[in-house]
């Protein structure tokens, strides 16, 4: 299933809610827990993690993996996460309603 | 706004930092994939290979990655912009001809700009230039001077001027300084100098102190006069100069600054003109004035119109029917070019028109060459916009280096262009290629380039891929609409170029009407030159008349001289006085439609002298004497207009008309017309009447030589001297050569304009020649078989000529619709002909026609040679 227009970046703000990660991990992350109904294209996750960047919601470091692997880590910053806090009720009010109309009356 | 800072922050650190960072990032994603592929029990290799079809196309992912960093657009522009000096590199021929045709096009545009630019629309040098007026009083018919007790009332009673000051011109002899001198002055109310901005670079200019009546008479000096004619002298404030025999005291030297007029001081015009109470009498005065901000012309027009009719109410007169009229500063000094500049201004951009035609032609030739580069562009995946893009990015950068051209063309005809222009042009010598004019030279070449490259890009969007990477060029460039676009081109061309031929070819032949139109006298080998007796030395009639009477009889005496006779305005001299004039027993005309005639005055046996034939009556004699009955000459078009069908000799005119005092003449002549106002204008209605019952001080000396009249000046100036060696002789020189003199705007404009034409005609050969080569190119199939089928080669040229011959005619057609609308847009500067003249038209579509024909010999003799049997086993 492809991403709705400016779903991806509030579905990375999620997936680094418990702890930074890795681009890897993030794709990883969002086609586990869709239930592998979302497919992580990177020329999309990619570009997005620098849009994140830029617009200081998301910090990189490069760190040490559990397998001791130089990664490149993404973390929320302050504003990241209220972004997200916003984000996440428009579209939960969003899916909401969108499956009032959807779904049949009754 | 932020995120553009960033990004134009990254942007400008370089991406190196940036790109390293993603690749790694990238490689440590892919091996971290690939241990997690290993975990899952996969072999190294499989780990990997899956590891790098699941990470997808790592370049496009870096790019992408990378454009949220940077300004894509900007960058493709800029690749665009390097691919656009490529091409121009691969096809260097093709390129430096339209470079050219823009260099031209652009250069033609940017030199007559800068023109329009310094005399049009630069702002004047004053502060609030664009709010300053002149006002002036007017009737139904016409406008005049105001007078000053009107212009008190103006300036006092008004509620829309800021400012408003009087000026008048006046024309005086300055001696005790080497030489006498006629001097121009300029009278002006104080406020002037601060209408202008005007400072003083050495003393002070004068105030309202120094502006009335009564006051010591004080001078401000010109800088230019000052420095020039009085050496520029650092103590000359406190001298004393003497004008016509009168002191006045240097105050100051006002500092230089441009004025639509050339003067050489100016004087206080309130100190000589205060104590006027009359409203009815007129000076020459002119008011300049600047609007309150936001207040319309109109608006100030009513306001004073306001105050005239009030006036008439409780100060009735003559002046009752007298209102205002008022331009703008900047137009009235501009005057009367801004019909012949826009003109020019207008076929410049008919020259660019056709250049843009051209070089969309050769575009259109080009990338139908082109066509395989392009779909393979296409075939690897360049989206439609991103090729029209490019294409218009190329053309754009082709323009911009012929625009670059063209300014350095531009720059270096300017000079030439001030040089052949008329010297009285206001504000010409000025012309500079500034920053407007760069500015204005960068919009036309951007313009230019976008129009070119239009028509071809358009063509090429809609490239049909598998054709043109099969057939290749030659195909893909016969299809329909491409064939119909180069026609419509070549159409456009012919017409364009008809509407400036035919432009040109109606000044043409009336600089040819002007130049052989009589002026209504002949001036051939007669000398001129003008007098102004001081007042204070010739105060009596008696004195006036015994000097002109002695000089006169001197210059015959001379030998080489055939006869002297004196006037008071020089033929075609311009206006040199008009006023209300009424024939008793007609209608009593109403107070704002009085006739007015130019009056001027001259001596018996001026009529003979000068060939200007008398066609009733007789000419001035001795009878005509100061104590004798009043008399005048009326010229035909003043005898016309009053006695169309019987002789106007015995009638009466009465001076002034029925409002104004002033004496009754009898007509005892009628004279031929004389073009007073030039070679190229029309006779208006005179009335003469003699010398001796006149009596002019200000007068113009004119002898008739039996050889060369520039032989006898250095005598007959020594004739002058010896009666009065204070006495300067102004406009010194032979009549026929200030007669030609006034022919020089319309020299200048038709040389320009034919210049034009010639432009626009060797531009649109070109095209046509470039066009049917490419025509002939593509169908020489056609033509190989038709050849192979029995046609004879002469069939082909018929057929190839034809083709060309149709172009063209209705180029001409649309053209000769095109030239009828624009004749409007000259009917001020034709002279002699209608505008729309027939003959000028057919001329000029012959002409066009047979340079298109002419263009088209080599391409159509080609076709005819086209070797049939090669041609056909190559496809």
């Amino acid at each position: 299933m492809e991403f709705l227009q400016g779903t991806l970046e509030v579905l990375i703000l999620r997936s680094l809610q418990a702890e930074p990660n890795h681009a890897y991990g993030i794709g990883q992350f969002l086609e586990q827990q869709s239930g592998n109904e979302f497919v992580v294209d990177n020329g999309s996750l990619y570009p997005a993690l620098q849009r994140l960047l830029q617009r200081r919601w998301l910090t990189a470091q490069w760190k040490m993996s559990p397998n001791a692997r130089r990664a490149r880590y993404y973390r929320l910053t302050p504003l990241g996460r209220k972004q997200l806090v916003e984000e996440s009720s428009k579209w939960q009010r969003f899916v909401v309603a969108m499956s009032r109309v959807l779904s049949p009356e009754g | 706004m932020r995120q553009w800072w960033t990004r134009f922050r990254a942007w400008m650190k370089g991406r190196p930092g940036i790109a390293e960072d993603l690749a790694e990032e990238m490689r440590s994603n892919l091996e971290i994939e690939t241990e997690s592929n290993i975990e899952r029990g996969m072999s190294s290799e499989q780990a990997r290979a899956a590891a790098r079809r699941h990470f997808g196309n790592s370049t496009l992912v870096a790019e992408r990655a990378r454009d949220a960093w940077g300004f894509p657009s900007l960058e493709s522009f800029l690749n665009d912009i390097r691919y656009g000096f490529r091409a121009m590199r691969r096809a260097p021929a093709f390129s430096v001809v339209v470079i050219l045709t823009f260099a031209l096009g652009v250069g033609v545009n940017t030199a007559i700009f800068s023109v329009v630019h310094a005399v049009l629309l630069k702002p004047l040098p004053y502060p609030d230039a664009e709010r300053l007026v002149r006002f002036r009083e007017a009737n139904a018919k016409t406008s005049f001077s105001v007078s000053w007790g009107n212009f008190k009332y103006w300036r006092e009673g008004n509620h829309t001027f800021e400012e408003m000051a009087a000026y008048q011109f006046t024309d005086r002899t300055l001696t005790g300084r080497g030489e006498p001198e006629v001097t121009r002055g300029l009278m002006v109310t104080a406020p002037y100098f601060a209408l202008l901005g005007m400072r003083p670079v050495l003393g002070r200019l004068f105030d309202q102190a120094d502006d009335r009546p009564g006051t010591p008479a004080t001078i401000v000096l010109n800088h230019r006069f000052w420095a020039s004619q009085l050496g520029g002298d650092p103590h000359i404030v406190g001298v004393i100069l003497t004008l016509n025999g009168a002191p006045y005291e240097v105050t100051g030297v006002a500092a230089p600054l441009w004025e639509p007029w050339r003067v050489d001081y100016y004087l206080p015009l309130g100190r000589a003109g205060g104590n006027t109470v009359n409203r009815g009498q007129h000076g020459s005065i002119s008011a300049l004035g600047r609007l309150k901000r936001g207040v319309a012309l109109a608006a100030a027009r009513s306001d004073l119109d306001a105050i005239m009719r009030h006036l008439a109410e409780v100060d009735p007169g003559p002046e009752n029917e007298h209102r205002s009229s008022g331009v703008f500063f900047a137009e009235y000094s501009t005057g009367d070019m801004r019909g012949t500049l826009l003109v020019l201004m207008g076929s410049a951009v008919l020259i660019l028109l056709i250049a843009c035609a051209n070089v969309a032609s050769l575009l259109l030739a080009r990338n139908t060459a082109r066509a395989g580069e392009l779909a393979v562009r296409k075939a690897i995946g360049a989206g439609r916009l991103r090729l029209v893009r490019q294409l218009l990015t190329e053309n754009v950068v082709i323009a911009a280096v012929g625009g670059a051209a063209g300014v350095a063309f531009a720059y270096w005809g300017l000079r030439l262009l001030i040089g052949a222009a008329p010297t009285d042009i206001p504000r010409l010598a000025g012309t500079t290629v500034d920053l407007p004019v760069l500015l204005f030279a960068g919009g036309i070449t951007l313009a230019a380039g976008l129009l070119a490259g239009l028509a071809p890009v358009m063509v090429a969007g809609k490239i049909d891929l598998t054709t043109a990477l099969k057939e290749g060029a030659r195909m893909a460039g016969g299809s329909k609409p491409r064939q119909a676009l180069r026609n419509l081109l070549v159409i456009a061309e012919v017409a364009l170029t008809f509407v400036l031929a035919f432009g040109s070819g109606l000044l043409l032949r009336s600089l040819i009407a002007a130049q052989r139109s009589s002026p209504g006298f002949d001036p051939q080998r007669v000398l001129a030159f003008s007098l102004q007796l001081p007042s204070k030395a010739y105060g009596s009639p008696e004195a006036i008349s015994g000097f002109y009477t002695r000089l006169l009889t001197d210059l015959r005496r001379l030998p080489g001289v055939v006869d002297a006779n004196s006037v008071s305005c020089p033929p075609g001299a311009g206006d040199c006085g008009d006023w209300f004039y009424s024939i008793p027993g007609r209608p009593v005309p109403a107070q704002n439609e009085v006739p007015i005639a130019l009056f001027d005055s001259a001596d018996a046996g001026y009529f003979r002298m000068m060939r200007i034939p008398i066609r009733q009556g007789r000419e001035f004699n001795e009878s005509d004497g100061a104590a004798g009955p009043k008399v005048a000459i009326v010229n035909e078009t003043l005898a016309r207009a009053w006695w169309p069908n019987e002789s106007a000799v015995g009638h009466q005119i009465k001076v002034g008309g029925p409002y104004q005092e002033g004496g009754l003449l009898e007509v005892v002549g009628v004279a031929g017309d004389v073009r007073q106002f030039g070679l190229d204008s029309q006779p208006s209605a005179d009335i003469c009447r003699p010398s001796s019952q006149m009596n002019d001080s200000n007068r113009t000396i004119l002898i008739r030589a039996a050889g060369d009249p520039a032989r006898l000046m250095t005598a007959v100036r020594s004739r002058v001297l010896a009666l009065d060696r204070n006495l300067p002789l102004q406009q010194f020189g032979a009549l026929e050569e200030s007669l030609g003199a006034g022919l020089a705007r319309r020299r200048f404009s038709t040389l320009l304009l034919t210049l034009f034409a010639g432009l626009a005609v060797m531009l649109a050969a070109i095209g046509i020649y470039g066009l049917l080569s490419y025509w002939v190119t593509s169908r020489e199939s056609e033509i190989a078989l038709r050849l192979a089928l029995g046609a004879s080669p002469s069939t082909i040229l018929r057929w190839t000529s034809f083709h060309a011959l149709r172009l063209a005619l209705v180029g001409v057609a649309f053209g000769v619709a095109g030239g009828w609308a624009a004749a409007r847009t000259l009917e001020d500067l034709v002279f002699g002909i209608p505008p729309r003249n027939p003959a000028t038209m057919i001329a000029a579509a012959l002409a066009v026609m047979a340079i298109a024909l002419a263009a088209t010999v080599v391409p159509a003799w080609r076709a005819a040679r086209v070797d049939a049997a090669r041609r056909l086993h190559y496809t």
